[in-house]
């Protein structure tokens, strides 16, 4: 390839080189970990009704997880119309709650792997937390996730450490989770405060939510 | 005051009868006279003098009147009229500004006229029936103004005053107005008189400026929290945007917005306020568009639903009953305009199912530089009518040939409804938000930013609105007239756009080019005869990743699908004269019917013939009929001259951004001004002449048809 591309944004040539190259997003930042994600915290949790996790091809129902709030690389995470970097956790896609761009920090509600038990210790321990290459979460199925989980591993992205048991949060639906999520972007986001808002419905007129079907 | 004049009107159709023609074949002959013998002595038809009984001074009348039925007015003529810089001198187009209208006569074709002064009429719009029944000629200016024709083609395109007309009343898009040049003074719609917009159409329609606000106040909901449960809690709002006073009005359609990815419901009121003021609900709706297109269609189904079966009490009960459910239009930007798409490729396939709604009720979808990650198979408008409004600049859904996801044009080929494009130089992809980063890609120089965009697209949404909603044939105009004629008024007279149209319906396809027959076969099976230049077809897809010319990729620029798409194209290329022409068969030999020739063209990016010519490139369109007769006119004074690409770098070397296509429409009957003798009713061939033009050049054409409207 000898000619100039100015116009070309470089993470879309990840799809087409293979699996050694769909594991970073791009060169994380000079100072972050390989992955380009730094966790902050990691909040265990547990909801009594499901809901759908549309982050994957599978869009499986969930019930249980981590929050995670994580430094990222502001540009790397910017979102757009183009296929952007994938957040994920081990073979997991985060639902990424806020534009990471904004302050540098991500939200995400990462799904507990199937058969998972959420009071475990620890509840990043052993997954990596990366950025994978550009694609739509909701395209990205298993075999493809565990593509991505084994290329991080190549390009020397390390499983998070052990840490103190966390307390699990018992919530009652994806509704209480939300509000969670909103105090989260309050206290880490303060700019994001209209999403903190429509988060946790503080806005708008609200009608009484109709019975689950 | 106006003169009489004395007028022959050789070739014009007529109105009046001709008593002796019984069967009405415009000759009185043999079967007339064996009608009339046939009820001799008896009743009926052949009673020419109203006597009674069908006799010998019936049969002398008709004697006396042997032969073709003289033409008698008051004759129907297309008169509003647009001057153009070449020959016909003038296009007579339905929508026009105030202070832009034109009177234009042919003088080869109405020699009365030339070199006379007449009075023209602008009366307000009538149908035959009331033409009929009340001929008073009332101007709805207060007064009609005498104009002086000259007696070239040139001469006789005369500038009409429209000072004093009575715009658009209401949320309407035009205003109807026929023409009447009363040539023998007498105040009334009479025999020698021309008058265009005789029938159920009117002559001319005054449009209003589309870019603006409409008439109504508009009234707000914010912020409404719709519940609706299969979103997340964040996505789960809408902003609301209807007319204030909306109880005094009928139900009104509703038009739901989508924001683009990462972006906000509320960063579009530029688009859902316009809206509302002219009589629509419009609703923005919380887009959830991260996970992928699914989820966003799936959001554009749970905000409609959620509006249509909203509580009494949403808006202090202002919409209560106040929606019209069958009348929906969906827009989307960026991954949203994808979104509408697939919303409505779920519902005909059942893997959505609204509640309120379905699908016959969606009548409109609208891409805002739209992305394609589904490909054909999910992201098809299928035969809705569906419009397109993209930016040259932009800077991530950029239609660069190596990603078929960031591609803004694949949906807009895939339609089989009406299907319009508006593709602006210089606009970029948040131009059509309120927010969001500039990502504008281009020379600097050329950026126009958002106002400017923002009004191109209020004006073109609004104008296929009303076309789908109203059948407005103005607003239709809007949809393929040279940009230079349509524009918003505020903006800059050097912000440049080209526009796409074909439509659905009352089309005769010669050559589409899909039947994959061959240069030597259009796709309706007429021969195709190239001289002196090479064709090619192929689908118009750049198969390589760069825009630098290579002769390996013959359809260099060309982004309009994918691999496994089949929108396909004819290109040509020539150095010097050369012509390509499209053999007519048999059923599509009489366009007496058809209103119009249509077809598009696009300059092939950075090839060495296109950068040789830095100005908009030019050639003739010729029809032939079974005569061998046939009359050219250059595509150069219609002001639908193939434009150089816009001058983006990128994507290897040189410069010029994707393969800009251009629709080039061109009456049929102005293939006869000056008095050119061609049978409409038995053409054979259609050539395209290149090389007098422009002298050298590589195209691509496509759809080539005739139009009935």
């Amino acid at each position: 390839m000898n000619e100039i591309r100015t116009n070309m944004n470089p993470l879309r040539l990840i799809p087409a080189l293979g699996l050694a190259a769909i594991a970073l997003a791009a060169p994380p930042a000079v100072d972050m970990p390989a992955g380009g994600v730094e966790v902050l915290e990691a909040i265990p949790f547990r909801c009594e009704v499901a809901w759908t996790h549309h982050w994957s091809a599978e869009r499986p129902e969930v019930s249980a997880g981590t929050i995670l709030v994580a430094r990222v690389d502001p540009e790397a995470i910017r979102p757009k119309a183009a296929a952007g970097p994938i957040l994920m956790v081990g073979e997991e896609i985060a639902e990424i709650v806020n534009p990471g761009n904004v302050d540098g920090i991500v939200i995400a509600v990462v799904p507990a792997p199937a058969g998972w038990d959420v009071t475990r210790a620890a509840t990043l321990a052993g997954r990596e937390v990366f950025l994978s290459g550009p694609g739509l979460p909701d395209q990205i199925d298993a075999t493809a996730r565990t593509a991505r989980r084994e290329a991080a591993r190549t390009d020397g992205v390390a499983p998070q450490p052990a840490t103190r048991p966390a307390t699990v949060r018992t919530l009652a639906d994806r509704e209480a989770l939300d509000r969670d999520l909103a105090s989260i972007v309050r206290r880490r986001c303060p700019g994001q405060s209209r999403l903190a808002d429509l988060l946790d419905g503080s806005i708008g007129d609200r009608e009484p939510r109709p019975a689950a079907e | 005051m106006p003169i009489a004049v004395m007028l022959s009107f050789a070739s014009m159709p007529a109105l009046a009868t001709c008593p002796a023609d019984l069967d009405g074949d415009q000759v009185v002959g043999g079967a007339d006279l064996s009608i009339l013998l046939g009820n001799w002595d008896g009743t009926g038809d052949g009673d020419l003098n109203g006597d009674g009984f069908v006799g010998g001074g019936d049969l002398a009348g008709m004697l006396a009147a042997w032969g073709a039925c003289p033409p008698s007015g008051p004759f129907e003529v297309e008169l509003a009229a647009v001057p153009i810089a070449g020959h016909p001198h003038s296009s007579r187009p339905v929508a026009f500004r105030p202070g832009t209208l034109h009177v234009a006569v042919d003088p080869a074709r109405n020699s009365a006229l030339a070199g006379a002064t007449v009075a023209v009429f602008l009366v307000a719009d009538r149908t035959a029936a009331q033409w009929d029944a009340n001929p008073a000629l009332v101007d709805a200016r207060g007064a009609s103004e005498a104009i002086a024709f000259g007696t070239t083609l040139e001469s006789c395109v005369r500038p009409v005053s429209t000072a004093g007309l009575p715009l658009p009343s209401g949320a309407a898009f035009s205003r109807g107005y026929d023409v009447v040049l009363d040539v023998d003074a007498n105040g009334q719609l009479s025999a020698p008189d021309l008058i265009d917009g005789r029938g159920d159409d009117a002559g001319f329609r005054l449009v209003v400026e589309a870019a603006a606000n409409g008439p109504y106040a508009v009234s707000t909901v914010s912020d409404w929290d719709t519940n609706v449960p299969s979103l997340p809690s964040s996505y789960q709002f809408q902003r609301i945007f209807y007319p204030t006073s909306i109880a005094q009005l009928g139900p009104r359609p509703l038009v739901a917005i989508g924001h683009g990815n990462g972006f906000g419901y509320d960063w579009y009121d530029w688009l859902g306020q316009h809206l509302a003021s002219w009589g629509f609900v419009a609703i923005q709706y919380s887009n959830y568009s991260g996970p992928g297109i699914d989820s966003s269609a799936i959001s554009v189904i749970a905000h409609t639903d959620a509006i249509l079966g909203a509580p009494p009490s949403l808006a202090g009960g202002a919409l209560s009953g106040r929606i019209d459910a069958s009348k929906i239009v969906w827009i989307g930007h960026s991954r949203g305009g994808e979104g509408v798409v697939r919303a409505y490729d779920r519902i005909l396939d059942g893997t959505s199912t609204p509640v309120r709604f379905n699908a016959a009720a969606i009548r409109l979808l609208v891409g805002l530089a739209p992305t394609d990650y589904l490909g054909p198979g999910s992201s098809t408008p299928h035969d809705i009518p569906y419009l397109l409004v993209y930016g040259s600049a932009d800077g991530d859904v950029s239609g660069g040939p190596d990603d078929d996801t960031v591609a803004g044009f694949h949906t807009f080929e895939r339609a089989r409804g009406d299907r319009a494009a508006l593709y602006i130089h210089g606009a970029d992809h948040d131009d059509f938000s309120f927010f969001g980063f500039n990502d504008f890609t281009g020379p600097e120089e050329t950026e126009i930013g958002r106002e400017a965009t923002q009004a191109i697209a209020r004006m073109q949404v609004l104008a296929a609105i009303r076309h789908v909603l109203d059948a407005d044939p103005a607003a239709r105009e809007f949809l393929w007239r040279p940009f230079a004629e349509i524009r918003p008024a505020a903006v800059d007279a050097g912000v440049m756009a080209t526009r796409e149209f074909r439509a659905a319906t009352g089309v005769a396809t010669v050559d589409d080019v899909q039947s994959g027959a061959g240069v030597a076969t259009s796709s309706s099976g007429g021969l195709v005869a190239v001289i002196g230049a090479t064709a090619i077809e192929g689908k118009l897809n750049d198969g390589d990743a760069f825009f630098s010319w290579t002769a390996a990729e013959p359809w260099n620029g060309m982004i309009r699908g994918r691999a496994d798409d089949e929108t396909r194209g004819m290109c040509l290329e020539w150095n010097g004269i050369a012509s390509a022409e499209f053999g007519l068969v048999t059923s599509l030999r009489d366009a007496s019917g058809q209103a119009y020739l249509s077809f598009r063209a696009a300059r092939v990016t950075r090839h060495p013939l296109t950068t040789l010519v830095t100005q908009p490139l030019a050639f003739s369109v010729a029809l032939v009929d079974g005569a061998g007769r046939s009359s050219e006119l250059s595509i150069e004074p219609y002001r639908m001259t193939l434009p150089v690409p816009y001058p983006r770098g990128g994507y290897g070397g040189g410069v010029g951004w994707q393969d800009e296509f251009v629709t080039v429409r061109i009456r049929l009957d102005d293939f006869l001004a000056g008095g050119r003798e061609l049978d409409l009713s038995d053409l054979s061939a259609i050539r395209i002449g290149l090389g007098g033009g422009t002298a050298a050049g590589r195209i691509v054409i496509d759809d080539l048809l005739f139009d009935t409207r």
